[in-house]
């Protein structure tokens, strides 16, 4: 039972895919596989985790069978556990409400300049949800590898989707490339393990973690990480996810809810007897994570785009559940960040597919177009309110239980000494300031005040919002997602009356909950009453220059430019020019030699009988006498 | 004739009989024919020539699963596979060996569908310059060799078919190349630069052939025989390390030029880039791995000390083709061009897994270079089939928006480029990936074993960033205006999408269930490096 649904988790939405793309001769059909895919995955989601509660976990599901490296073999198995199902539900139902809302949010076919693309779209999202059930999956590392990178590849489809756009299409390559470079780390870490360990299954390094030698193990811990911070957008690899907004808005929902930037952070919680045999990894983690944490918020204050701001906070958001794993002193302790995880899942989707509602009805993602929705669209703000309130971290939301949990799992670990608990206590608490704040700050541009006066709908944005016959009504496949989606996002603490087994080491305390909902509301109450001392907006009480610094992000994208992207260009450059003038210089070198030698040759052949008896001649003395003087 | 299968089952030895011999002869014959009957038409000749395309693939097939199981130590340790073995210059001790292992069942197959694809092709897609019966029949001329090539155990024997590959390539190139070349600094372009690619060819390969063959003469005069088995068998031994190393040194330079190893990789660009759809998918496909396999079966086995000693030249050789060839594609103009560069990358992996002299990196080099025949042959066809259409290979010329413009010639260019980058879930990951496990313990690279990996895993982060290059200037982007938009182009015809598919589906089960492969060659690389002395398991 177990095995049937972890396998069918895995490939039922790549089987949507492959009929989708194939199989579709219609739009309908196309939906039909997209839809039908995601519920049946959703079933066999529920299932799995019924199962792995009542059963226990299987870490050995065959799969792919078993492959001969010439020495030691791959097992390219699954697993299921407590863990992977859990996560496993969440991915489903979020990709289950991502596909319904695509199917309003494509609408149409779109104009011959920016078609909707609504077939290649689904069956990528199709594949994108598979390869990150992989990843939940896999019971072996390469394995694990594959579904990382065909993430990889989705999301850089799919963030390249209106590639008519040369910002999507900038957006797409970085996200892929950047990430990729972080995945070296992952492949380097196999390799290590492989040559170290003699094996990448991960039920086997979990067995064997306290067994492996010192630098094999830290070399393989530290490596992941670099693949961990370029999938889960952690500094200094978190460039590519701000820009990923170029994206349709339900991929942003997708990408950031439950796939991709999770896998990071699963990955840690997966691995983590590796990385508590590895001195010194997890307390890198803590570093990249409080770094990212303030930082990211930081930057999302001072955002001019809803859709940017968003991104913004799924850094921090993810930092702080990279922190709830990283504080972790014994493997059972993985609960904080995990909780985190899939209670982010829930409103960073609700609030993404509300910001897609938001940029339908206002046909844009800026700020300055926005505003007063409270009146026009209750019932949307009711739930954009719900889940910024969540990610505020407002008591009672699924939001506030799961970031106490992680406050708590750091105070706890910070009373047992060591610099880097400390450190994630002290950042994520000013982190929780700034997130209210700037969750506030975005209830109370888009919802609050006047509406704009003559908003300008370009009707481009995604390329959608073309051919709806009256924009301001929002069709039910974009509204009930909406409704599924804030269950969990209000009623996630109730988890922890009874929770899986691998949420058992979640509790919280009460004078943590107590200053952290302190801070948070702070923050809220802050930016909500900024409009009615005056300013509309509590970002700009920040000096100019400093709000242009952190809404690009600390310029780091110059930073890259200029130490990776324009030395390479260069390099490339003058390799080229290597390539035609120096390497191809020698057959050129070749061939000129040869001309030149039979010209030259060929002046000893001048037509005349004496001249070539002179040469003869010549001969014979010169054999005769090497004759004479050799014998 | 002799008959002297190592296998015990009748079934084996009655295929080895006759099987290996039609293998190999059915193309030649069937080129032969072509050649000869003038009154042929181009619609007939390229059918026979694709029907005898299908019956030496299906051959090949039946040749593979005679030879299997693979689980024997394969041929180079005298049991496992199937081989057929009659006298022929007795003066010399030459004997006609023909074998099919672990080792060359993988590359036979691969030649004989690619031969298939190709004539096949042929059929709908005719060349500008006409006289597809005499296309076709070079086509098999080539298919027939690398066949030979492929399952020669006789030294002289693989000399020979090394040697029949190169001249119906030559005409190929020379005569149904691409004479639209552009004029450039250092080539006068059009016939000019069609000449000159095809001479270039010739001239460089048989340099490398001659230096080969010096090698190998080396090794016959000292070992008394030609035999592959026996030369395998023995291991070196009885070679002293001086005639080692120079026999090394000779054979890996002369199979160097073919593989291609940098920097002697000057003649592929132009090669791959004039010759005809299929000529360049038989170049990718076939010819490089001539090279390769030879190092396999020619170089490793026989003077595995040599080729330990020269180790760490040959994969940084194989490592600067993998970084020098990623950069140079990354502004490079002409997509035709950069395919034929990414194969230099691509074939730096299999020399750095071969130079390895690990079990894991010798399955590595094994897995890339079926890897890179599928994926490489694929991206020719498919951007073949763009520059019929544009007649250009020029990045610029074709313009943006392949996606919506011709969506599934698009859509099978982005798959190329994805497999081409390596994609996990793709045959091209495997061969990577093992290649760089092999090398990073590898005590014949020595002290170059770390530096090397982590270069070449380097460079599969710079396949992504030139393959992501040619996808964002012509896949992605918005439809173009102006006299390219006006001009009417069909989609991929269904029977270019039939040619591609079957390398869409190998490149995703390889990518997929790795042991397919690996299993097969699994048994004979531990062969080939336990006889030799390698690291035992």
């Amino acid at each position: 039972m177990t095995a049937a649904a972890a396998m069918l988790t895995v490939v039922l939405p790549a089987v949507a895919a492959v009929l989708g793309l194939l199989l579709s001769p219609s739009r309908a059909a196309a939906r039909g596989w997209a839809i039908l895919g995601s519920l049946a995955m959703v079933v066999s989601a529920l299932v799995e985790l019924v199962a792995v509660v009542a059963d226990g976990p299987m870490e050995r599901i065959g799969f792919l069978g078993r492959a001969d490296l010439g020495v030691g073999t791959l097992q390219l198995d699954l697993r299921a556990d407590t863990l992977s199902a859990t996560v496993a539900v969440a991915v489903a139902v979020v990709a289950a409400c991502v596909q319904l809302y695509s199917t309003a949010y494509l609408h149409g076919e779109g104009t011959p300049e920016a078609p909707t693309r609504y077939r290649a779209y689904a069956a990528t999202v199709s594949m994108f949800t598979a390869a990150m059930m992989l990843v939940v999956h896999a019971d072996d590392l390469v394995l694990l590898l594959v579904g990382w990178e065909v993430m990889g590849i989705c999301s850089y489809l799919l963030v390249g989707h209106h590639s008519e756009r040369a910002t999507a299409r900038a957006a797409a390559v970085k996200a892929f490339l950047v990430t990729r470079v972080g995945d070296l780390g992952v492949l380097m870490a196999v390799v290590v393990l492989m040559t170290g360990a003699g094996t990448t299954s991960i039920r086997l390094l979990l067995q064997r973690a306290h067994e492996l030698s010192g630098p094999t193990v830290t070399a393989a811990a530290v490596l992941l990480l670099a693949g961990v911070a370029g999938k889960s957008a952690q500094f200094p690899l978190h460039t590519w996810l701000p820009d990923a907004m170029e994206g349709p808005t339900p991929v942003s929902a997708l990408i950031h809810a439950a796939t991709m930037v999770a896998a990071g952070v699963y990955l840690v919680a997966r691995l983590l007897p590796l990385f508590l045999a590895a001195h010194g990894a997890l307390q890198v983690a803590a570093v990249m994570a409080s770094i990212t944490m303030l930082g990211a918020a930081l930057a999302a204050l001072a955002q001019d785009d809803l859709k940017r701001l968003l991104a913004w906070s799924t850094v921090s958001q993810v930092a702080y559940m990279l922190a709830g794993v990283a504080v972790a002193e014994n493997a059972g302790e993985t609960g904080a960040g995990v909780y985190h995880l899939l209670s982010h899942a829930g409103f960073k989707a609700l609030l993404f597919l509300c910001a897609g509602c938001v940029t339908h009805l206002v046909g844009s993602t800026l700020f300055k177009d926005m505003g007063g929705m409270r009146r026009t669209q209750p019932a949307l703000m009711l739930l954009f309110g719900l889940g910024l309130a969540a990610l505020a971290g407002i008591p009672p939301l699924g939001g506030f239980w799961s970031k106490e949990g992680v406050l708590t799992a750091a105070e706890d670990a910070a009373a047992h000494g060591g610099w880097a608990p400390n450190m994630v206590v002290a950042c994520a608490l000013v982190t929780t300031l700034i997130t209210g704040l700037y969750a506030g700050r975005a209830f109370a541009l888009v919802a609050l005040g006047a509406e704009p006066s003559a908003v300008e709908a370009d009707g481009h944005v995604d390329g959608h919002a073309d051919a709806h016959a009256d924009p301001h009504v929002l069709p039910w496949q974009m509204t009930v997602p909406l409704w599924v989606l804030a269950v969990p996002t209000v009623l996630f603490g109730l988890v922890l009356i009874k929770p899986p087994a691998v949420l058992e080491s979640v509790h919280v305390a009460p004078w943590t909950a107590f200053t952290g909902s302190v801070f948070a509301l702070g923050g809220v109450g802050w930016a909500l009453t900024a409009p009615r001392l005056g300013a509309r907006d509590v970002a700009d009480a920040m000096p100019v220059a400093v709000r242009a610094f952190l809404r690009a992000g600390y310029r780091l994208d110059d930073v890259q430019n200029a130490l990776v992207v324009r030395p390479y260009q260069a390099l490339a450059r003058a390799v080229s020019v290597g390539e035609r003038d120096g390497v191809e210089a020698l057959p050129r070198g070749t061939a000129a030699l040869a001309g030149w030698a039979g010209r030259t040759l060929r002046r000893a052949e001048t037509g005349l009988a004496t001249g070539y008896l002179t040469w003869v001649v010549l001969g014979a003395v010169v054999v005769g006498v090497a004759g004479v003087v050799l014998s | 004739m002799t008959l002297d299968s190592g296998s015990l089952a009748w079934a084996d030895s009655l295929a080895g009989s006759w099987l290996l011999p039609t293998l190999v002869g059915l193309p030649l014959a069937v080129a032969l024919v072509l050649l000869l009957v003038p009154r042929l038409g181009d619609d007939a000749a390229t059918r026979i020539a694709t029907g005898a395309a299908a019956v030496t693939l299906v051959l090949a097939v039946l040749g593979g699963l005679a030879a299997a199981p693979f689980d024997g130590a394969g041929i180079a340790a005298g049991n496992g596979g199937i081989s057929v073995s009659w006298t022929w210059i007795e003066a010399l001790g030459v004997r006609f060996h023909l074998g099919m292992d672990g080792v060359s069942t993988p590359l036979v197959v691969l030649t004989a569908l690619l031969g298939l694809l190709v004539t096949g092709h042929l059929v709908r897609v005719r060349p500008e310059a006409g006289r597809a019966r005499s296309l076709a029949a070079c086509y098999l001329t080539v298919v027939g060799g690398a066949l030979a090539t492929f399952t020669a155990l006789d030294v002289i024997v693989f000399f020979l078919a090394f040697e029949i590959v190169l001249i119906p390539m030559w005409f190929i190139i020379a005569v149904w190349g691409d004479d639209h070349q552009p004029v450039t600094r250092y080539s006068a372009g059009g016939d000019a630069a069609r000449r000159e690619a095809a001479n270039r060819f010739i001239l460089y390969t048989a340099v490398g052939s001659a230096v080969m063959l010096l090698g190998l003469l080396l090794v016959a005069l000292r070992t008394r025989t030609t035999d592959l088995v026996t030369l395998a068998h023995d291991a070196g031994h009885g070679l002293g390390g001086g005639v080692q190393t120079t026999a090394a040194v000779l054979i890996v330079a002369g199979l160097a030029v073919k593989a291609p190893a940098f920097p002697l990789h000057t003649w592929l660009p132009p090669a791959h880039t004039t010759a005809p759809t299929g000529g360049s998918v038989l170049l990718a496909g076939v010819l490089l791995k001539m090279g390769t396999y030879g190092l396999v079966r020619l170089a490793v086995p026989v003077v595995p000390d040599g080729v330990r000693t020269i180790a760490p030249v040959l994969g940084a050789l194989g490592v600067a083709g993998i970084l020098w060839a990623g950069l140079a594609c990354f502004v490079e103009r002409d997509l035709k061009r950069l395919i034929a560069l990414s194969s230099v990358a691509h074939m730096g992996f299999v020399l750095l897994g071969i130079a390895s002299m690990t079990p894991r990196g010798l399955q590595g080099a094994l897995f890339a270079n079926v890897a890179h025949g599928l994926i490489t042959g694929l991206l020719f066809l498919v951007v073949g089939g763009v520059k019929d259409r544009h007649h250009s290979a020029d990045l610029a010329t074709i313009g943006t928006g392949l996606r919506d413009r011709l969506p599934r010639l698009g859509w099978l260019l982005a798959f190329g480029a994805i497999a081409g980058l390596g994609l996990p879930g793709l045959a091209g990951f495997w061969g990577e990936l093992l290649t760089v496990i092999g090398a990073w313990d590898s005590t014949a690279l020595a002290g170059l074993a770390k530096p090397l990996t982590v270069a070449a895993a380097v460079g599969t982060a710079i396949a992504a960033v030139y393959l992501l290059r040619v996808l964002r200037l012509v896949w992605h982007g918005p439809r173009p205006t102006g006299a390219q938009a006006d001009r009417f182009m069909g989609d991929a015809t269904p029977h270019e999408v039939v040619v591609a598919a079957p390398l869409v589906v190998f490149t995703v089960a390889l990518g997929l269930l790795p042991w397919l492969l690996l299993d097969m060659t699994g048994p004979a690389v531990r062969a080939l490096l336990v006889i030799s002395g390698g690291n035992a398991p």
